[in-house]
């Protein structure tokens, strides 16, 4: 949640890294103004940026469906212990 | 004490997706799915669980498909509604977004997340809005992050960063130090880390890129 505040800062803002203008430098600079509190939330998050990351977030949204979960689970156990075994295709 | 309540979420999907390719050459990463939702999907759902009213994309060229996916598609409706698919067809309602709550607009060139979320100025007034990075999916068993950050917002006010912890070995604590440790005086908690992979290495993005989940 960000105050509208900072994109008078982004406006502003020159270049940074990668010659790009950082979410995180107007961040900082808005830090000094007003206050910023941190939440360490419950959940996990999955970097789907990164294809381990969207691997490992369809198999947690997977299991997490009771559709799809018994089913899949027993294909995931299949494959771990093929992989185990070095049977795995 | 009675603060704006935040009504907007902006969605920065401009992004080219270029880790994903060839997947990625010819449908906008965000479009991914993870099971059956596209990974936009998942976000865009956060959001709206957590009373979102307004979705504010910032898109790019190639990225038109995102905008169908938030419209009807009346074709197929029709052909669902025609061969009996009532749970297809609620499917489809249950992710439709009401009338005139979603806007987009373009980042016409990729100068970093900070412009593409000042390219949402215009649409975002002068009220507090959300960030939420739309490769960052988040599973909770209760409610969604946004949720919990709404709840702390509406106690405390001010900027609330979502932060996840990571286990030590992983910590690059260069830079990143020094606002890791600003946030964690602001918030009066201990250092918090990211778990995103692309916020690890860059001592500029951490900690606060997992902050926008």
């Amino acid at each position: 949640m960000l105050s509208p505040a900072i994109f008078d800062l982004l406006g502003a803002q020159q270049q940074g890294a990668g010659n790009e203008i950082q979410l995180t430098d107007a961040m900082l600079r808005l830090l000094a103004a007003e206050p910023f509190t941190g939440l360490a939330y419950e959940g996990r998050s999955f970097d789907c940026g990164s294809k381990v990351g969207f691997l490992a977030a369809n198999v947690a949204f997977a299991l997490a469906r009771s559709d799809l979960a018994p089913e899949f689970r027993d294909v995931l156990a299949d494959l771990l212990a093929g992989e185990a075994s070095g049977t795995a295709a | 004490m009675a603060r704006p309540r935040i009504r907007k979420a902006v969605f920065p999907v401009a992004g080219l997706g270029t880790r994903f390719l060839p997947a990625t050459k010819a449908m906008p990463k965000e479009m991914l799915t993870v099971v059956d939702r596209p990974v936009i999907q998942h976000v865009v759902d956060e959001a709206r669980e957590a009373g979102i009213e307004h979705f504010i994309f910032v898109t790019g060229r190639n990225k038109g498909v995102i905008e169908d996916h938030f419209d009807r598609q009346i074709e197929l409706e029709a052909t669902l509604k025609a061969r009996g698919k009532a749970s297809e067809l609620a499917a489809l309602d249950s992710i439709l977004p009401l009338p005139g709550t979603t806007s987009f607009t373009r980042q016409q060139e990729p100068l970093g997340l900070g412009h593409a979320v000042w390219c949402a100025r215009d649409i975002v007034g002068s009220e507090p809005f959300a960030v939420l990075l739309p490769d960052v999916v988040v599973q909770s068993s209760g409610r969604g992050c946004l949720a919990q950050m709404l709840e702390v917002y509406d106690e405390r006010g001010g900027n609330v960063l979502a932060l996840e912890q990571v286990p030590p070995p992983r910590l690059i604590a260069t830079a990143s130090s020094a606002s890791a440790r600003a946030t964690a005086a602001a918030s009066g908690r201990s250092p918090a880390w990211s778990r995103s992979r692309h916020a690890a290495p860059s001592p500029r993005a951490s900690p606060f890129s997992a902050a926008m989940c």
